[in-house]
């Protein structure tokens, strides 16, 4: 008898994750991932800023171009799928679906009134993989999981989900990290969230020598003897021990077995060097005291005053998000009985480092790193189509208040306390007296030694017998520029390398480019002949990709 | 040990001495006590009263030394100019010398507009500033922490800062333009989406005819390349800038190609941005 497959899939903003599983026994097979997601841009906004202009449908053509890429890696008889269960964000997942998202790229009444739109359902549905343009089994049914609202997606769903603290008596904190971290206080089953804007400093990049999670990128640091000893990521992903290093002048201490020169710093490595830098003093914010102002972790690699700045901000929004969940609901931040951590950052970061810089409260008791919950509530549905009801439920039922934290004037008062720490280095205590002189909570104290429950070695707890698969995404944009010079500028502004040039030819990787947030390409072009709009008139590839049917 | 002795000893200890409200040897030292204050507060009553009780963020104190004065027939805009005003140069003093801090200055400024928005009752008419500034946060964006640290560094510094809030369409920007006649105009956007509303802001305002010196552009998306893509704008790199790039409006006549030339010595200070 022939094996019936189901595929789980997590489309995060930076990256798509992939598992094929057996329908029968639930074993997975075999896991796939991309380490970029396939359209321009280094957060989600960036993404659907480049949908709009170029269009949703193309979006969402270049978006499935990935998927199926990634799907034909997994290795099996794709004609043998028969369900396919996804998870993400709302934009992800209405990019995936090819709804309305122009709903979700501006706040207020004006501009959706200007552009006459209205917001879709976003709802629990079944559709095929005929429509979606999946090349598989095109009968086999594509499960898309609900949002809990307009601005909690089915991420968040996720995360509320797998943690099962819904059901349960207490208060507890659930985070999915991300480049938008959604967080939400749960207190009693009844759910106060929030979607943290951290940034992408904590993903690793908007930091100079910033990379998102990849082979040879910093991801963790402790302090050793004489210096500090680096961890670095290997060909599977897996951590790995790395040279040990002076900080302040960049000298290497002593070498590891197998050195490698790291080729950049990731999220978790610039949450670790932010923790050491201030448990050391090298970080005296908004200053850094080494000769040379940077911490150095590598003869090329080191974070500058302003990488620093850029941390202190996208972590203090986590810190005033959490102290706005807690002074908006009423409780304080030391009655919170359980922390859980979602998504890849939350699973491979050292907790401790993460309470150090407030990350997560100070005061979290009980940690559990959870890894990806999209990709996991995905596998459920697969085993059990039943739930997708189920969760339709679960988000009608739930009682929660969401809270805008850019409008919200408790975020306001505490964010500009982080502003004045890290840029104009106010101390921690007056901090505290502010909260005081408001009339909000203080900060806790630390907790020494935190409980940490971390089930898996992975953020993907079991890969399946032909293991996992890193992707290629391949896809490209292209356009041909008059009155090019060929000098090179754009090529060389580019600071993803996502760009080549020739004759006037411009050839864009669509997973490297940092797309409508950068636009470094057109901006500093001499010539003014660079037009990134260009770019998105037409690649052939994916206006006729509707077309070319997939035949099994 | 506590979270706050914890992190204590990680703090520049020689920088902190030198602050005030810290209790590290003998006795505190109040903000008042700094002779630079000293010699900027005024000496009689009340204005001193009023400009202390705007140097400590004191509202409700603000609020009633303004009432009594007024009530006991000083003119309105001696209590503007010779108390909440000098109170609010003390304040800016201090932030200047880094013993403030941006929550000092957002609760000062809070009683300074308190204690102005008496005083103008009493004066039946809005008072005289240095000049009028308007804000907005393009269409489309809720961020408007950036735009509320404007605002209140230009009326901190005595200009007449028009507030339209956050998510501001293009007409109502070129409205307020056409109203106002501002000598000055700031636009902040947090998302890549909604920054492309301030060249489009430009180009209406040039197609119907009208011109501000300058727009201070800015906020968590934004680079300086982008703005200097487009006529009439400036990259505003920090929100307490902005004042002085009024200043240099105001006093110097600068244009917004001089601005974009002159950034670092307009506004004192060696700016990474425009290096």
């Amino acid at each position: 008898m022939k094996t019936r497959y189901g595929i789980a899939l997590d489309i995060g903003t930076s990256g798509i994750r992939a598992q094929a599983l057996d329908i029968e026994n639930g074993k997975v097979i075999s896991t796939a991932i991309t380490l970029r997601h396939p359209l321009p841009g280094a957060n989600v906004v960036d993404h659907l800023h480049f949908a709009i202009k170029v269009g949703r449908d193309t979006a969402h053509n270049i978006l499935i171009d990935s998927v199926n890429k990634v799907i034909k890696s997994l290795n099996i008889d794709l004609k043998n799928v028969e369900r396919v269960a996804v998870c993400g964000n709302p934009i992800q997942l209405s990019l995936f679906h090819n709804i309305e998202i122009r709903d979700l790229a501006y706040w207020g009444p004006h501009a959706l009134e200007r552009l006459h739109v209205t917001p879709p359902s976003r709802n629990a549905i079944i559709v095929n993989a005929r429509e979606i343009w999946l090349k598989i089994n095109q009968e086999a049914e594509i499960y898309i999981p609900p949002a809990i609202k307009h601005e909690i997606g089915a991420d968040a769903l996720a995360m509320l989900f797998k943690s099962e603290v819904l059901e349960k008596k207490g208060i507890y904190l659930v985070s999915d990290f991300g480049t938008n971290a959604e967080i939400a206080l749960v207190i009693d089953g009844e759910v106060y969230s929030c979607s943290a804007a951290a940034g992408p400093a904590v993903e690793g990049q908007m930091i100079e020598k910033g990379r998102l999670a990849s082979p040879g990128t910093i991801c963790d640091l402790e302090i050793g003897d004489y210096g500090w000893k680096t961890r670095i990521l290997d060909e599977d992903l897996i951590a790995q021990e790395g040279d040990t290093v002076d900080p302040s002048g960049g000298k290497i201490i002593s070498s590891a077995e197998s050195s490698v020169n790291p080729i950049g710093i990731t999220g978790t490595g610039v949450i670790a060097a932010y923790s050491l830098g201030l448990d050391t003093g090298i970080i005296s914010l908004p200053k850094i005291k080494s000769p040379d102002n940077k911490i150095n972790l590598h003869k090329e690699i080191y974070l500058t005053e302003k990488d620093i700045e850029n941390i202190g901000k996208a972590l203090g929004a986590f810190r005033a998000a959490h102290l706005t969940l807690a002074e908006e609901s009423g409780v304080f931040l030391d009655e919170i009985d359980a922390t859980y951590m979602a998504g890849a950052s939350g699973f491979y970061v050292d907790p401790h480092k993460s309470l150090n810089v407030g990350q997560i409260p100070p005061s979290s008791r009980e940690i559990y790193q959870m890894g990806n919950t999209s990709l996991s509530m995905a596998k459920d549905i697969i085993l059990d189509p039943g739930l997708l009801e189920k969760l339709q439920e679960i988000a009608d039922g739930m009682r929660s208040k969401h809270i805008t934290l850019a409008t919200s004037p408790t975020f306001e008062k505490i964010y500009s306390l982080e502003l004045a720490m890290c840029e104009q280095g106010m101390p921690f205590w007056m901090y505290n007296d502010w909260l005081t002189k408001y009339g909000f909570q203080k900060i806790p104290p630390k907790v020494s030694n935190p409980v940490i429950h971390k089930i898996f070695e992975r953020d993907i707890p079991e890969l399946g017998e032909y293991g996992l698969k890193i992707t290629k995404i391949g896809s490209v944009l292209e356009a041909e520029f008059e009155g090019c010079t060929n000098c090179m500028t754009c090529a060389l502004n580019c600071p993803e390398n996502a760009l080549t040039i020739e004759n006037g030819l411009a050839t864009v990787r669509t997973d490297r480019c940092s797309g409508m947030g950068c636009l470094r390409c057109e901006l500093g072009c001499p010539q003014k002949a660079f037009k990134y709009e260009k770019l998105l008139t037409l690649k052939e590839k994916y206006e006729t990709s509707k077309k070319l049917k997939y035949a099994i | 040990m506590s979270y706050n002795e914890e992190l204590e000893p990680k703090i520049d200890q020689d920088f902190v001495a030198v602050r005030y409200n810290v209790e590290l040897e003998g006795p505190a030292i109040t903000p008042e006590n700094d002779p630079d204050v000293q010699a900027i507060l005024p000496k009689d009553e009340p204005y001193r009263s009023i400009a202390r009780a705007v140097l400590r963020g004191d509202t409700e104190e603000s609020t009633i030394k303004v009432k009594e004065g007024l009530n006991s027939g000083i003119p309105p805009m001696d209590i503007i100019n010779n108390g909440l005003m000098k109170g609010m140069d003390a304040v800016n003093e201090l932030y200047t010398k880094g013993f403030y801090f941006l929550p000092d200055l957002m609760l000062s400024g809070d009683s300074m507009m308190e204690g102005l928005k008496e005083s103008e009752e009493a004066l039946g008419h809005k008072s005289e500033t240095k000049g009028t500034v308007v804000s907005f946060v393009a269409e489309g964006d809720p961020h408007d922490i950036g735009k509320n640290l404007v605002v209140m560094f230009l009326r901190a510094n005595g200009y007449n800062a028009i507030d339209l809030g956050r998510d501001v369409p293009n007409e109502d920007v070129v409205n307020a333009v056409r109203e106002y006649k501002p000598l000055f105009m700031t636009g902040t956007a947090l998302m890549t989406t909604t920054m492309t509303a301030f060249p489009k802001v430009v180009e209406e305002l040039e197609k119907n005819g009208l011109e501000v010196p300058a727009i201070g552009c800015g906020g968590g998306a934004v680079r300086k390349d982008f703005i200097e893509s487009f006529p009439m704008s400036v990259y505003g790199v920090k929100a307490y800038h902005t004042p002085k790039l009024a200043d240099s409006i105001l006093k110097d006549k600068k244009t917004w190609k001089e601005i974009r030339k002159k950034y670092s010595k307009i506004v004192g200070e060696f700016v990474p941005e425009y290096d």
